[in-house]
Parts: structure tokens; C-alpha cells; sequence
């Protein structure tokens, strides 16, 4: 699994759609990845903010004015370059920003397997789990 | 054999005094009562006896780092050996765990990958833990409904503090082998452990994993924790000086403060109130502790201070993990000047150089 691979299935490990293999792989990127950690708690608070988010119902009229809108467009079709071109800026933009913060972050180390590992061997070494724990987390290197 | 025997009969005459003053409601605070004090004796005695037991059954287990419970097929001898193959979740199965009370063997089939460590002690701290649960805790006892089958008593642990849950632990009635464990607060059951079948044979032979598992497996071996008592030594080897306030809220106590790590070096700060137990991990705050916790879990366990990331894991109500965390924190950041200007007991929670002339600094008032 690399973060490409870990990006596009980003949404389908939020919403519980991959099968048992992939999800674990995601898991084991997840923690050594810092990334692509960040990369998920974004997209899951995006998920969070659109689920809570009201319908909003459109104004009177807005469907007549849409359609007339799109079809006065399509007879001046030189109008949709600015727009074109404002959405290329932005795309570049936004990846220059984000590699610029991929840069920065990879100079972080995650302890997350590490963390895990801890947490299960303390765990088992607590009387009241009766020795009924199993260290599921694992680095893959 | 004379020793099980002897502490099977301490055993059936507590749950005996026990059984007969039991009430329906749980005892009312007031002060020390011997009676509850017997009965957290005898949970404990029965945990410490529970690894000399023949037990094969199928449990369920939930922890602090996954929202589902997993379901293990559990095999124990009566000389220590356990072995557990994972069932589900399917993303898990066939993970298999044995310990021997000397070694820590994981075998993950779909990698090939044995993990191996030293044994955890599970007898470490027991009367210490006892005599701060008999603190924190009032302890009941009463006859329970069967479990897989079996008889069961209850022993009701109910928190003097009442920001904590309050904790039921099921033993099997003729072998005080615990069968299940749940806690409740403010109206909502949580199972921790569970069990679904078990049985107690006369024997039971649980082979070493490595006896069975295919050839060409990767044999990793990994550090155990250890302890330390010196912050001053391990400030080196983590970046920071670690903080450990002197006193906890909610009745909690340190019981071990240690080292671990791999790849990034952290410390973890054992604490417990006698039954509930926690851990405080600190690292440097050039590292990351990465999500390994539950999905939907929010980040009210983590803070940073003073270039300190903290990261509380245990099954603790919100409320007492903040105020764990408080404590932290303040520890942390004492000594530092408060912000120029104000009387805000405020500190830097981050501090970046944007350009050459702006630092955004982050704030965080507790």
C-alpha cells in the first residue's frame, strides 16, 4: 500500500465498504504514514461537516434561471475560458500547497505501530484480561 | 496442588460471607468496610489463580483501540501456557498469540511474520492494585445468571468517585475463573469481556505456535518496555524531560512510569485506580503518535505543551481523561511565564515561523 493507493481508498475505508484485507492494509499504512493520517482525519471531517449540513431549499425560480443561465452561456462559449482558467490556478495551487506540506511533514516520525504494540502488551500484562489479548498491529518493513 | 486447594477453600468461604450479607443495592458510602475489603481480595486472588486452570472456550474481548469486540478461541494448560487464535473480525483471523509466562509469541499468517517479546508480568503491582482499589472501590457480591453454562457470582466494584464507572466482574462459581467483565456509566453497559462456550478439562496440551506455523517465517523480535526512575536518563534518549505530576485526580495512582518504542522513542506513564487502568504516553512533539486509536473517537485524549505531545489510551470516561490530562499539562508547563500582558494561565501549544518576520504561535488556555 502506498498513499495514491491509500487515497483512493480513502472514502470506501470511511464509509466501511473495503474488505478485510484492504482494511488492514489501510490500517497498517495508516500507522506509518503521518501523511496520509492527516489526509484522513481531513477527509473524515469533511464527511462529518457534509452529513450534518442542512438541505437547502432553492429559492423560487432558481431552476428557470439555472437553465437559462447554462443555455445563454452555451451561445458564448468564450466566456468559460476565464472560468477554465481560474480552475486550472486553483488546482495547481492546491497541489503546490499540499506537497509543500507533504515536504514538511515527512521530516515527522510516527510512533503508531510502536504506540499500538504498547498498548496491547500493557494490556496483557493487566491481571483482569486474564492473558486474553493479542497484539494485532504490525509494521511491514 | 496443596496451595490451589487450600486457596479454593479461602476462596468458597469469602464468597460465602460474601453471599450472605449480599444486598440487592450496592453498599452506602461511609468508611472502610471489611467485608468489601475480602471481596476485592478474593477478585484478585482469583485472577492470580486463574493461570494454573485446563481452559479451552471461545471469548469476546473489547479494547481501547478498536470499537468492535474481537472473538478469540481461547486455549489455556494448567502450566501457563495460552494460546489464542483470533475468529473475527475477518481483517484479524488466524492471528495467533501464545505465551508461556516466559515469551510473547504473535504469528501473523498472511505476512509470514512472528513477532516475538519477554512475557508480560501479570502478577506485577497485584497487592499494590488491591489495596487502591479497596480506596477507590466499594465491593458487593451476589449470586449471578449462569454464563456459557455455568454458575456464576457477581462482584459489584461500585466507584467512590463518581465521575468513574462502576464495574461488574462475573466468576465462574466452582473455579473463580473470570467469565465476564462490564462496566456501566451514566446509563450505558459496555462488555468488556465476554464469554461465549468455555469448558475446564483435566488437561489440556497447548503447543508453542512455532511448532506448528510453516517454514520460511520472519522471525522479528521486539523490546519489552522497561521501567526507569530517573527522568534525568531517559531525557537523552526522548528529546524532553518527562512530566509526572505528583498527584492524580479520580483516585488515581502511578504505578510504573517506562520506555518504548521503535522507531520514535516515547515515554508511557502507567497509571490505575485499582481496577480501571491507563496509560499517559509522552513524546516529543517533533514525532506523532498516529491514529491507532478507534474510528470516531474524538481527540480528547491528546494535548502538547511545551513540546510535549501527551496521548491518554485506557477505556476512561471523557470527563477523567481531561482532567488526567490537566494535571499533565500543568506539570508541564510549570515554571513558564505567563503571556505578556495577561494573567492567563496560557501556554504555547504550537509555535511555527511562517515567514521571516511572523510566528504564529497557538494558544491554549486550561
Amino acid at each position: 500500500m502506498n498513499c495514491n493507493h491509500f487515497q483512493n481508498l480513502v472514502s470506501a475505508y470511511l464509509d466501511g465498504e473495503l474488505g478485510g484485507n484492504e482494511m488492514r492494509a489501510m490500517r497498517s499504512h495508516l500507522n506509518l504514514c503521518p501523511d496520509c493520517c492527516a489526509e484522513l482525519e481531513i477527509a473524515r471531517a469533511v464527511k462529518a461537516t457534509m452529513s450534518h449540513a442542512p438541505l437547502a431549499e432553492p429559492p423560487a425560480g432558481f431552476e428557470d434561471r439555472l437553465f437559462a443561465h447554462v443555455l445563454k452561456s452555451e451561445k458564448r462559449t468564450h466566456r468559460f475560458l476565464p472560468i477554465t482558467m481560474i480552475g486550472v490556478v486553483a488546482v495547481v495551487a492546491f497541489t503546490i500547497t499540499m506537497a509543500t506540506v507533504r515536504v514538511q511533514r515527512a521530516q515527522t516520525t510516527t510512533a503508531g505501530v510502536d504506540v499500538s504494540r504498547d498498548e496491547a502488551y500493557i494490556e496483557a500484562s493487566d491481571p483482569f484480561s486474564n492473558g486474553l489479548v493479542v497484539n494485532t498491529s504490525y509494521d511491514r518493513h | 496442588m496443596i496451595a490451589t486447594s487450600r486457596f479454593t477453600l479461602v476462596s468458597v468461604a469469602l464468597l460465602t460471607v460474601g453471599l450472605a450479607s449480599a444486598q440487592n443495592t450496592f453498599p452506602k458510602p461511609g468508611g472502610f468496610s471489611s467485608r468489601s475489603a475480602s471481596i476485592a481480595s478474593l477478585l484478585f486472588k482469583s485472577l492470580g489463580g486463574s493461570r494454573s486452570l485446563n481452559v479451552e472456550g471461545i471469548v469476546l474481548k473489547r479494547n481501547s483501540r478498536a470499537s468492535d469486540p474481537i472473538q478469540l478461541k481461547l486455549e489455556q494448560s494448567s502450566s501457563g501456557a495460552t494460546k489464542l487464535t483470533v475468529l473475527a473480525p475477518l481483517c484479524d483471523q488466524g492471528i495467533v498469540n501464545y505465551e508461556d509466562g516466559k515469551i510473547w509469541k504473535t504469528y501473523i499468517p498472511s505476512e509470514k511474520r512472528l513477532e516475538l517479546m519477554s512475557a508480560p508480568n501479570r502478577d506485577s503491582n497485584l497487592d499494590f492494585r488491591r489495596d487502591l482499589s479497596s480506596r477507590n472501590y466499594r465491593f458487593s457480591s451476589e449470586p449471578g445468571e449462569p454464563i456459557a453454562g455455568r454458575k456464576t457470582i457477581i462482584i459489584y466494584a461500585n466507584p467512590r468517585n463518581p465521575e468513574m464507572p462502576s464495574r461488574r466482574y462475573s466468576l465462574d462459581a466452582a473455579k473463580q475463573y473470570l467469565l465476564r467483565v462490564e462496566t456501566e456509566f451514566d446509563g450505558e453497559r459496555k462488555v468488556l469481556h465476554d464469554t461465549v462456550a468455555i469448558s475446564f478439562p483435566t488437561s489440556n496440551n497447548v503447543t508453542d505456535i512455532e511448532k506448528e506455523i510453516v517454514q520460511n517465517v520472519r522471525r522479528v523480535e521486539k523490546s519489552p518496555p522497561i521501567s526507569w526512575s530517573e527522568p534525568k536518563a531517559v531525557q537523552n534518549l526522548v528529546g524532553f524531560k518527562p512530566t509526572i505530576p505528583a498527584n492524580l485526580p479520580c483516585g488515581f495512582e502511578v504505578i510504573d512510569r517506562q520506555l518504548a518504542g521503535d522507531r520514535a522513542k516515547f515515554v508511557a506513564i502507567r497509571i490505575s485506580d485499582g481496577l480501571a487502568n491507563a496509560t499517559v504516553y509522552q513524546i516529543s512533539a517533533k514525532s506523532q503518535f498516529g491514529t491507532t486509536e478507534s474510528s470516531g473517537r474524538s481527540s480528547n485524549n491528546r494535548r502538547e505543551a511545551n513540546g510535549i505531545r501527551f496521548r491518554l489510551s485506557g477505556d476512561l470516561p471523557d470527563s477523567v481523561t481531561k482532567r488526567i490530562l490537566d494535571f499533565f499539562v500543568r506539570e508541564a508547563i510549570k515554571g513558564l511565564n505567563p503571556l505578556p500582558g495577561t494573567d492567563w494561565p496560557a501556554f504555547a501549544l504550537n509555535c511555527s515561523q511562517i515567514s521571516d518576520d511572523c510566528i504564529l504561535i497557538v494558544i491554549q488556555s486550561i
